[in-house]
């Protein structure tokens, strides 16, 4: 099934300087924005993707792509080094990272979460190559029934998103939904919910969306923090840096495989998250970290283990290729980065899709390539680069806020020279941040935003196609109906935990007034 | 009294009118005196904007100008020629445009912007819509699609961006055949779907049928001309609905500027254009783009435009 020739060109298209140099850059950019606390890859990514219009493909995904990786595993290094996560994934990493650094093995720990972060990547990247080609041809069996039961199947995954608050997380989602129903309808194209504004008759874009409800919603937070506790601040930050200093003792090479069942788990978890559309990095950390926990409670992950370090890095790098194969076999983006990555090969004239493999497939191949070498430079790179971003994270937030946010602004403007995307861009800055103090997860809403439109499109392409049948609509095949009930299940067993979870806190409640 | 001030008034109107007029003329004459913008109402990297870099680099060096490519997307093409009409009538903004702006225009009941409000300039392409289905099914050829539409009618499902659906249905319609008409955002997706059996026919430009190769067979011609004959090597031979009395509908890529802009400036413009595709180098990276010349003046075009109209007001209804 691999075309020789194609093959051949694609490694031809990827080895050249041109690629690799943006590839490069790519990962040195994205472990920097990684590092930093308040910044995160896919801000980044949304702000270069109006620039990659100019680039050739392989250099535009080697970009984007090495963005992407390079942020992942650059968020480890501020969690390790002084206890913030840089960017959400990192969020597991800093419960046994940062009790390592104060244990003097900061730079085992470091070396840990890179290596780790390179081994999932790599299996991944792999398991991509091996299963999106596969998969795009069982892709032509999905109709439009069809897929309307696989994004309802990923909408309804959103249980396992909200976190704490079930409710916090479905308002989020509700807010999502209502969003992405702004603009045009996608059947027939008649504008709604425009609040009468004829700019916002296409609706609110990815781009300025992501920007505003990330790097804004977090730059106006942080201010604020800085604003408020102004003293304290300061003070505060200085006590939790510790520096690793190089004479620490390297990570040997026995500790690294006494981890692999850590690293086992994060792969497998990790690109399951990857995998199923409306997940990502940040569930794939978390689920991973949890389940190594569970699964081996003896080695005591959680008081500063490298296994723990081990299973959340695995854990959120794992998902970086698997995210990306509903896009190549089905054309849908099952995350924010693979709609980003999807928007750039639309720009290059490359419509997402199971087609893909036969209609471009020098250009498919190379981005496998791409996948794999992105990795081999995080790999290269990204030791040496941590000990200059875990210093560069300390800049002053007089300096990194005005900065990040006239990055913020331009880029909204800049992805379709719009100046009603920067009003956008400031009013998600607010609604983010407006979230974040009420301990609203923003991930449901990203999710409800990019997946209920198409599922829109599906459910009213069905019913146009069947006649405005809703039984053959929604159950005409096989497929159709195995989905449907895989979302059925799937539903009970969310809404059976909320149950019980209610039920153990009120027990808890219960017996707390007994005993008081 | 009255006379002398009606006198007065008309000399002042006279004189005012007599030194607007040099520089009426002088606009006129010196028209371009500045750079040009030409706005592409579809999505940034598509075949229309890939058309519009080419051309506008021709024209550039044809009129001694900057003719500046802007990409305006979104609502199915009605915010790009929104920006057009805010733009002043003088001849300084152009817009590319084809059947589907018009066709989101006309089937929005509250829309702000008429299809009438342009004024056509020339017509720079043309090609014809060439309907797909999948080899060995039961639709594989027009008479196999006209025995299934006449046994069951409305239940034959063709899909395709609403333009190219609107071929389809001019052609379903002049046959006496009800179809079942669904709207894709773009040929491709309308394309996975019918590759997949889940729907029956499938409308689409040259290139893609010519892509296609061995996975699905043209059955139907549906554009004004017989297909070419580098088209006919390509594809095979492909019935044409001329050939069977029916109207094909055409989907040029025209040029329009603002409806108030003086119709000299329009010729100048149709003149430029014109001289532009006939340019060797342009030729060249449009044949290069696979894409064909097929240039229409200004009166032809706007017929063309008119003709267009009437289709959509005709067919669009049966689409629906």
């Amino acid at each position: 099934m691999l075309d020789q020739t194609h093959v051949l060109e694609a490694f031809a298209l990827v080895f050249s300087f041109n690629t690799l140099a943006w590839t490069l850059l790519g990962v040195v950019v994205g472990v920097g924005v990684g590092a930093m606390p308040g910044l995160s890859p896919s801000p980044a990514i949304a702000l270069l993707l109006p620039l990659t219009f100019t680039m050739s493909l392989p250099a535009a995904l080697g970009l984007l792509i090495g963005v992407y990786k390079g942020g992942i595993y650059g968020g480890s290094i501020s969690a390790i080094s002084f206890a913030t996560p840089g960017t959400a994934e990192a969020g597991a990493t800093v419960m046994d990272g940062y009790k390592l650094t104060e244990a003097g093995k900061g730079r085992k720990a470091l070396q840990m979460a890179l290596y780790a972060s390179v081994t999932a990547d790599m299996a991944t990247s792999l398991l991509t190559i091996v299963l999106a080609p596969s998969l795009a041809l069982v892709a032509l069996n999905f109709g439009p029934s069809e897929r309307l039961w696989m994004f309802a199947l990923a909408i309804a995954l959103l249980g396992a998103l909200s976190g704490g608050h079930f409710a916090k997380g479905m308002f989020a989602a509700a807010l999502g939904l209502f969003i992405g129903t702004i603009g045009s309808d996608p059947v027939s194209m008649v504008p709604r919910n425009t609040f009468g504004q004829w700019w916002l008759s296409d609706g609110v874009e990815l781009v300025p969306l992501i920007i505003g409800l990330f790097a804004v919603a977090t730059m106006i937070e942080k201010s604020s923090q800085a604003i408020l506790h102004w003293v304290s601040k300061t003070e505060t930050h200085k006590a939790v840096y510790r520096k690793i200093s190089s004479t620490e003792e390297p990570l040997t090479f026995a500790e690294y495989r006494r981890c692999w069942k850590e690293m086992a788990i994060g792969t497998g978890v990790g690109a399951f998250a990857g995998i199923l559309p409306g997940l990502g990095a940040t569930v794939g950390a978390f689920l991973s970290y949890g389940v190594a926990m569970q699964m081996s409670p003896e080695k005591g992950i959680g008081t500063g283990k490298l296994e723990g370090v081990a299973a959340a890095e695995a854990g959120n790098n794992a998902t970086a290729g698997p995210t990306m194969i509903p896009l190549l076999a089905f054309g849908i983006p099952g995350g924010t980065v693979a709609a980003m990555i999807g928007g750039a090969l639309a720009i290059q004239g490359i419509q997402a899709g199971p087609r893909m493999f036969e209609m471009f497939p020098a250009q498919i191949y190379s981005l496998f390539i791409i996948l794999i070498v992105a990795n081999v430079l995080v790999l290269a790179a990204g030791y040496s680069l941590s000990g200059l971003f875990s210093r560069l994270g300390q800049a002053p937030l007089p300096l990194l806020a005005p900065i990040v946010l006239a990055m913020s602004m331009l880029g909204a403007y800049a992805y379709q020279t719009n100046s009603y995307d920067v009003g956008l861009a400031l009013f998600f800055g607010l609604v983010g941040y407006l979230m974040n103090k009420a301990e609203m997860p923003i991930a449901p809403l990203i999710i409800t935003f990019l997946l209920a439109p198409l599922a829109e499109e599906s459910l009213r392409r069905a019913l146009l196609i069947n006649g405005g049948d809703w039984s053959t609509a929604l159950f005409g095949s096989g497929l159709a109906l195995s989905l449907a009930l895989a979302t059925a299940a799937l539903i009970a067993f969310i809404a059976y935990g909320e149950f019980r979870k209610a039920r153990r806190l009120s027990q808890q409640d219960q017996d707390a007034e007994a005993g008081a | 009294m009255f006379i002398r001030r009606e006198v007065i008034a008309r000399l002042a109107l006279g004189v005012l009118t007599a030194t607007a007029l040099p520089g009426f003329a002088m606009a006129q004459d010196d028209f371009p005196s500045k750079d040009l913008q030409w706005v592409v109402p579809y999505s940034a990297g598509g075949g229309m904007d890939n058309w519009s870099r080419v051309v506008a680099e021709g024209l550039s060096q044809q009129i001694g100008q900057n003719v500046n490519v802007e990409v305006r997307a979104g609502a199915g093409g009605a915010i790009g020629w929104k920006y057009l009409l805010d733009q002043p009538a003088d001849g300084y903004t152009l817009m590319i445009g084809s059947a589907s702006p018009m066709i989101a225009v006309m089937s929005e009941e509250t829309s702000p912007i008429k299809v009438t409000d342009v004024k056509i300039v020339n017509v720079l392409s043309d090609y014809n819509s060439q309907v797909m289905a999948q080899p060995g099914s039961d639709f594989d050829s027009w008479d196999k699609i006209k025995a299934f539409a006449e046994a069951n009618p409305g239940k034959l499902t063709v899909g395709g961006t609403l333009s190219q659906s609107l071929a389809a249905a001019s052609v379903m319609a002049q046959a006496g055949l009800q179809a079942n008409f669904i709207p894709y955002p773009g040929t491709s997706a309308a394309v996975t779907d019918m590759l997949g059996g889940h729907i029956n026919l499938a409308v689409v430009t040259p290139t893609t049928a010519v892509s296609l190769g061995d996975k699905a067979v043209p059955v139907l011609n549906v554009g004004p001309r017989a297909n070419s004959e580098e088209l006919t090597a390509e594809l095979g031979e492909v019935p044409w609905v001329g050939d069977m009395g029916y109207e094909g509908m055409a989907q040029p890529r025209w040029i329009g500027v603002h409806p108030d802009t003086p119709d000299e400036i329009v010729a100048k413009l149709d003149a430029a254009l014109k001289a532009t595709l006939e340019d060797e180098a342009t030729a060249k990276r449009i044949a290069d783009m696979g894409e064909e010349i097929i240039y229409d003046s200004t009166p032809e075009a706007t017929k063309t435009y008119g003709a267009i109209q009437k289709a959509i007001e005709t067919y669009l209804p049966t689409m629906q």
